[in-house]
């Protein structure tokens, strides 16, 4: 069995738990000398998380080889709700439990059998136009559509982003004009829907993002791009979320 | 084997009414399962494994119309609706998923195999958040599936998946698919024996017949019941037993299997269920009374009462089903003794090809008589007046009449068969055709008057074995208290079709159709001809059938009884002849 040992700021692990947990409750991680990675697809094959963690996004990052790590993220969500605010995690692999050390406290949890948890494969998604918003903005606008419908319609044209939900009853549109995106790369104007609740709860974790990039075409998987810890590359967590659209009836 | 292709059998077969066209279907749809064969033949059964694992699948309605109406965007009013119109979630499903709107990320064709690994780790999903995570579970099974394999996903999930067919038809298709039709009727001895057919299945696609033909009485795996056919006179009895029988007394209780290994007891109802938990007294008291190391034991549990000893109706047994909580003071109050007729296993032994005698013997050696485990009473003879004075000695010790056994060396112990080396004899054959008749509710008809809002009449039907069919043999609208009538609306509302069953035959066009699984005894006056039933329909006569005349409830539902285990068309038509003989 390889040795592991690694340490993490509380806000960077929490940020990352909570993402992996929007698709998940279990998930299995990749252990190499260069750092962890993790792709989670959730039942229903609607949304996927894939994420890179690489080791100079650690305070400390020791391991001799590469292994696979399986985890029941909901267990981790609790051990650290221990810890405060800017506390320190040391994780360590004792066996078959993951150990914690969070100030004055050690924990230790069961890792899962890692033929329990699946890795799934990642889809081919390829999208050229793209918005880059804030994401105070972006979260205002779902939160508006939340109460309205559980689907939430974006269209994308050179000039402006569009995000609008409608019921039998009742509607919602956010507007965000060329002047209030970050950035807009768009030839033709795209439309797709996708499941609300996912998309929030997505948002919603990505808690240290300042800027959101969605990526989409017609009818087609939605993609967001984060990263988030330390601005140096080798010191950033990355990945990509994917969302499987709503088909217009 | 892609789960698409078993769906493409299953709607073949919900086509065909006959019997060898559903077995040729089966055959071939198992020759082609390879490594998947043992868990399509689950899957076909409608369950995930043998009964007597207790694996129990039955998804709550309400959390399968939650998961449908996330992926359709559809409300929940809208598909409860659509339910209470088709009668059948899977149909609501299948068309939600025809204009489903979430799209997926990706397809993964799935293996009959891999659904059913998925099944049972939804089935073993528990404990906090379990409502949120089987929902989500069977969200993901649905978007990976086409519209018709989702039809068959919902009925299996939620227990309903209503092929119609019988073990007897599945274990044909078995039998036909590895060529070993010379050797069906042992291998059907052995599945009555073990009833686990993904075991069997296994081990004649691997060319094991003799590990099948060997499988006989286990410990802990129930064993189906031997039964016997009846007769309506003492001295055809004598006959047919060759000059001498044994006679025991058939009493009137819940039929029971106890099965005792390394030191623990386990019981099991007349349908392979285990019931183990209803009697805690007789568990301990058996623990004090058997002494060997291992057994399966074969009796009746009678309640009697504990002031005079003498014993109860059947109904007073059954107030232990289902009253676990309330089990300490029926127990007191109304409490059990096995009377004990068979053995078929023995420290480490298999009993059931010794012949009779032989295991009464044997029996009678493992144990002394007390209160809770007595031997049925018995009289060996060849003497027709003898068998009658001990008929009369046991219906007034409130038994039902006798079972008498042959006592020559071919008498084996056969499981779940109804052969002639056991007849039963009841009371009321002497005088006129009027001994019950277990029947299978197949539709109901609106009542009106008093019995307005209410079903005022059902549709009933007897089990045709040779063609796995139910069918119609009257119309059943007397012998209901209020209660009962009160009852049934609910009692059948989960099991209500919109179009006739699969495997029934009924020219009568009831209100409803209900999907055959409820058991009810019913007494009549006689069996005549019928143009109307499909009971034998042109076996005696050209264009007609058997029915029942002035049918009535005897106020007894047989929840112990499986719909195959009803009264069969075989049956009805030998009571018909024994009728009309007399008259």
């Amino acid at each position: 069995m390889t040795m592991l040992k690694m340490t993490i700021s509380l806000k960077n692990l929490k940020e990352i738990a909570d993402l992996l947990n929007t698709v998940v409750t279990e998930a299995k991680f990749k252990v190499t000398p260069e750092g962890l990675s993790v792709k989670a697809v959730d039942p229903a094959h609607v949304a996927m998380v894939s994420m890179e963690i690489p080791r100079g996004a650690f305070v400390e990052y020791t391991t001799d080889g590469e292994e696979e790590l399986a985890i029941d993220v909901e267990r981790v969500k609790s051990v650290i709700k221990l810890a405060s605010p800017n506390d320190l995690v040391t994780m360590s692999r004792d066996g078959g439990k993951l150990r914690f050390e969070i100030s004055t406290i050690v924990k230790s949890i069961s890792l899962l059998d890692n033929n329990s948890v699946t890795t799934p494969r990642v889809p081919q998604i390829n999208s050229e136009s793209y918005v880059v918003v804030s994401k105070g903005n972006l979260e205002r606008g779902l939160k508006a559509a939340e109460d309205v419908s559980d689907s939430i319609r974006l269209t994308l044209n050179g000039q402006e982003l569009r995000a609008r939900s409608v019921s039998d009853s009742e509607e919602s549109e956010m507007i965000l004009p060329k002047d209030m995106l970050k950035e807009i790369k768009c030839s033709q104007t795209i439309k797709s829907s996708y499941p609300l609740e996912y998309l929030l709860k997505l948002v919603k974790s990505l808690s240290s993002a300042e800027d959101i990039k969605l990526s989409f075409k017609d009818d087609y998987p939605l993609t967001i791009e984060f990263k988030f810890g330390q601005s140096k590359e080798s010191e950033s967590i990355s990945g990509n979320f994917l969302l499987a659209p709503r088909m217009e009836q | 084997m892609l789960f698409r292709d078993a769906v493409e059998t299953f709607n073949r077969m919900s086509e065909t009414r006959k019997r060898l066209e559903l077995v040729d279907l089966l055959s071939d749809m198992f020759s082609h399962a390879g490594k998947d064969l043992p868990d399509l033949v689950y899957i076909t059964q409608g369950k995930l494994g043998p009964d007597y694992l207790g694996i129990e699948l039955g998804v709550a309605d309400e959390l399968i119309m939650s998961a449908l109406s996330r992926i359709s965007g559809t409300d929940q009013e809208h598909i409860q609706s659509e339910y209470a119109k088709y009668g059948d979630l899977g149909i609501v499903a299948r068309e939600l998923m025809g204009s489903k709107s979430q799209g997926s990320l990706f397809m993964e064709e799935i293996s009959v195999s891999i659904l059913h690994e998925k099944l049972l780790s939804i089935a073993k999903i528990s404990g906090q958040g379990s409502v949120e995570k089987r929902i989500r579970a069977i969200m993901g099974l649905l978007l990976n599936s086409t519209p018709d394999e989702v039809l068959y996903i919902i009925r299996i999930i939620s227990g309903k998946l209503r092929l119609g067919v019988s073990d007897a038809t599945i274990l044909s298709g078995l039998v036909k698919a590895f060529s070993v039709e010379e050797k069906a009727e042992e291998i059907e001895e052995a599945f009555n024996f073990h009833p686990d057919m993904g075991k069997i299945a296994v081990q004649l696609q691997k060319g094991n017949i003799d590990s099948v033909l060997s499988m006989g009485p286990t410990p802990m795996i129930p064993a189906k019941v031997m039964l016997a056919e009846r007769l309506p006179e003492i001295s055809d009895i004598i006959n047919k037993m060759e000059g001498k029988a044994a006679f025991e007394y058939k009493y009137d209780g819940m039929r029971t299997q106890i099965h005792l290994y390394n030191g623990e007891v386990r019981i099991f109802s007349r349908g392979s269920e285990e019931t183990t938990r209803n009697f805690p007294d007789i568990i301990s008291a058996f623990k004090n009374t058997f002494k060997c190391e291992s057994c399966i034991l074969d009796g009746e549990a009678v309640p009697y009462n504990a002031e005079t000893g003498e014993l109860y109706p059947f109904q007073m047994a059954s107030l232990r089903r289902g009253r676990i909580h309330e089990i300490e003071k029926v127990s007191k109050d109304v409490p059990l003794a096995v009377f004990l007729f068979d053995i078929i296993y023995l420290n480490g032994e298999t009993l059931h090809k010794l012949p009779y005698s032989e295991r009464r013997q044997k029996l009678e050696e493992i144990f002394t008589e007390n209160e809770n485990f007595r031997l049925a009473k018995r009289l060996v003879t060849d003497s027709e007046k003898e068998a009658s004075d001990f008929f009369e000695q046991a219906i007034s010790e409130g038994c039902e009449g006798l079972v008498a056994k042959k006592v020559s060396p071919d008498s084996v112990y056969r499981a779940g068969a109804r052969g002639w080396l056991w007849i039963k004899f009841k009371r009321d054959y002497q005088s006129e055709f009027n001994d019950s008749l277990d029947l299978v509710v197949i539709g109901a008809f609106y009542g009106h008057g008093r019995r307005s809002g209410k079903y005022g009449a059902l549709l009933m039907a007897v089990y045709n074995s040779e063609e796995d069919t139910y069918e119609s043999v009257c119309k059943l609208g007397s012998g209901f208290t209020d209660d009962v009538l009160a009852q049934m609306p609910s009692m059948f509302s989960d099991k209500i079709l919109q179009d006739k069953p699969p495997r029934v035959a009924s020219d009568m066009e009831p209100d409803v159709w209900i999907y055959p699984s409820v058991v009810m005894e019913v007494i009549a006056a006689e069996i005549t001809m019928s143009p109307i039933h499909r009971c034998a329909f042109g076996v005696l006569k050209q264009d007609a059938g058997l029915a029942l005349r002035f049918p009535r409830f005897t106020g007894r539902f047989r929840g112990d009884k499986k719909p195959e285990d009803s009264t069969s068309t075989h049956e009805i038509i030998e009571i018909f002849k024994n009728q009309k003989k007399k008259s």
